[in-house]
């Protein structure tokens, strides 16, 4: 529409037209909307959500990077990329990545938006993401997230990806910090890789947790499927809007990033989970 | 594939000599004092660290330019230089043989900007032993693009030539 505001120009989630007669609501993107009989109103707030994000994230930023160097003061060999979550200096390190994260969670989507053309694509190793992220989500410890996981990343060695590297890894995150939520406790952790042939692959996790309830929607906002875990139904949700404005900023309608979810039953009482992560380039 | 021999050559001159690095960073723990001191260790022993560029600075970036820029894309310009970072390494990017690296905390912002550098250093957040790795990459892409530099000098020098050949000389 003609009075749409900017940012609608550019949304690919749309999440407003499956809105209900005289709804009134808030987009993620901080639109207001309300449906008529004869269509959708919309109306930014008059300081739009992306300015303030993107100056949020401007001031949070200069604050972690002070953490860093004062860690780094401490150790000078300390880096991001090796956490041992069993050193206190590690753990502050690997905290701030997630705080980073958490940041870029509540800026990133207004940011994506400003991406119009095409990006550098920077070859990750994925066998050094999966232990990065794996070390780093088991700083955090409680009686709700898993204890004693164990990793088996075998075959992933030798593979780099080519994607956008920023989404890529902060999905990889996400899988593996759902992974410390709710997988049971001293079970394996796996991930593989599925080649395509043609220069593209699928990156598959797995882990054993208890049985999702049947019907249930993951991937929509706010669902949680266990009321007692750490997790407030935001993840899955941010990873597949994530996957979407990359396939809409490079105008991928078929072939784009993908994540998918099966989940199956055993009969103890526990089922495995498996996300796919699919049409990953292959550097 | 097999490496060119002036391409060898090049890489082979370029490590004998000391190779200069300039990064301009408003904020200083960005680029901190230790970062510099473990990168110095690690023998990039010429690194300039500046907050700002003014017009002076500018002058002698142009006039003796190091061989690797580092620049931040918010705040280190003066407005008689340029209006941000990016039109700095736009300008710096043609008026030099410099290789031009990009930074910013907005690191999705910086893609936008395809023509005015040569690489996006994307993760602000090091630790120095992160930034040698960084560094590590930067100057590898810098050696292999180095000959294409000094075929860009050429280039521009011909120029010169060319425009006092057929400009009036002001006699």
């Amino acid at each position: 529409m003609a009075n749409d505001p900017l940012v609608c120009l550019q949304c690919s989630a749309r999440s407003c037209e499956s809105s209900q007669l005289e709804e009134l609501g808030i987009c993620e993107y901080g639109v207001a909307y309300y449906r008529t009989g004869a269509g959708i109103e919309k109306k930014e707030s008059l300081v739009p959500l992306r300015l303030v994000s993107t100056n949020l994230r401007h001031e949070l930023h200069r604050y972690l990077a002070v953490i860093v160097q004062e860690v780094n003061k401490l150790d000078r060999h300390i880096s991001k990329e090796r956490i041992d979550p069993s050193r206190p200096l590690d753990r502050i390190l690997g905290s701030t990545v997630i705080i980073d994260h958490f940041v870029q969670m509540l800026t990133g989507v207004n940011e994506l938006h400003a991406v119009t053309g095409g990006t550098p694509e920077e070859a990750l190793h994925l066998e050094n993401i999966l232990e990065k992220y794996f070390s780093i989500h088991s700083i955090v410890r409680n009686e709700r997230r898993a204890k004693d996981l164990t990793s088996d990343f075998g075959g992933t060695a030798k593979v780099m990806v080519l994607a956008n590297r920023d989404v890529l890894e902060y999905v990889i995150s996400v899988l593996i910090d759902n992974v410390w939520k709710y997988a049971t406790s001293g079970t394996a952790v796996r991930v593989r890789v599925i080649l395509s042939g043609t220069g593209s692959a699928d990156i598959v996790f797995q882990n054993s947790s208890k049985p999702i309830p049947p019907g249930l929607d993951i991937f929509s906002q706010g669902t949680q499927a266990d009321l007692e875990s750490d997790g407030f139904g935001y993840g899955l949700y941010w990873a597949r809007i994530l996957f979407d404005y990359y396939n809409f900023n490079r105008d991928l309608q078929d072939g784009g990033l993908e994540l998918d979810h099966v989940q199956s039953v055993h009969e103890r009482g526990l089922a495995m989970q498996t996300f796919t992560i699919r049409n990953i380039s292959l550097a | 594939m097999k490496e060119p021999l002036q391409q060898k050559l090049g890489r082979f001159l370029i490590r004998r000599s000391r190779l200069r690095i300039c990064i301009v960073d408003d904020e200083e723990a960005c680029f901190p004092p230790l970062m510099l001191e473990v990168a110095e260790s690690a023998g990039y022993t010429d690194i300039e660290r500046l907050g700002i560029v003014d017009n002076k600075t500018l002058k002698r970036f142009l006039a003796d330019p190091p061989d690797i820029f580092i620049l931040d894309i918010k705040g280190v310009v003066t407005p008689d230089v340029a209006k941000s970072g990016f039109d700095l390494a736009k300008l710096l990017h043609e008026e030099t043989a410099a290789f031009i690296v990009i930074t910013s905390a907005h690191k999705f912002h910086l893609k936008d900007y395809h023509k005015s550098y040569d690489y996006v250093l994307n993760e602000k957040m090091m630790t120095a032993v992160e930034f040698i790795g960084e560094i590590a990459i930067i100057v590898d892409k810098y050696l292999s693009t180095k000959v294409r530099c000094y075929q860009k000098l050429v280039l521009k020098a011909g120029f010169k030539l060319g425009k006092r050949a057929v400009l009036p000389t002001g006699d």
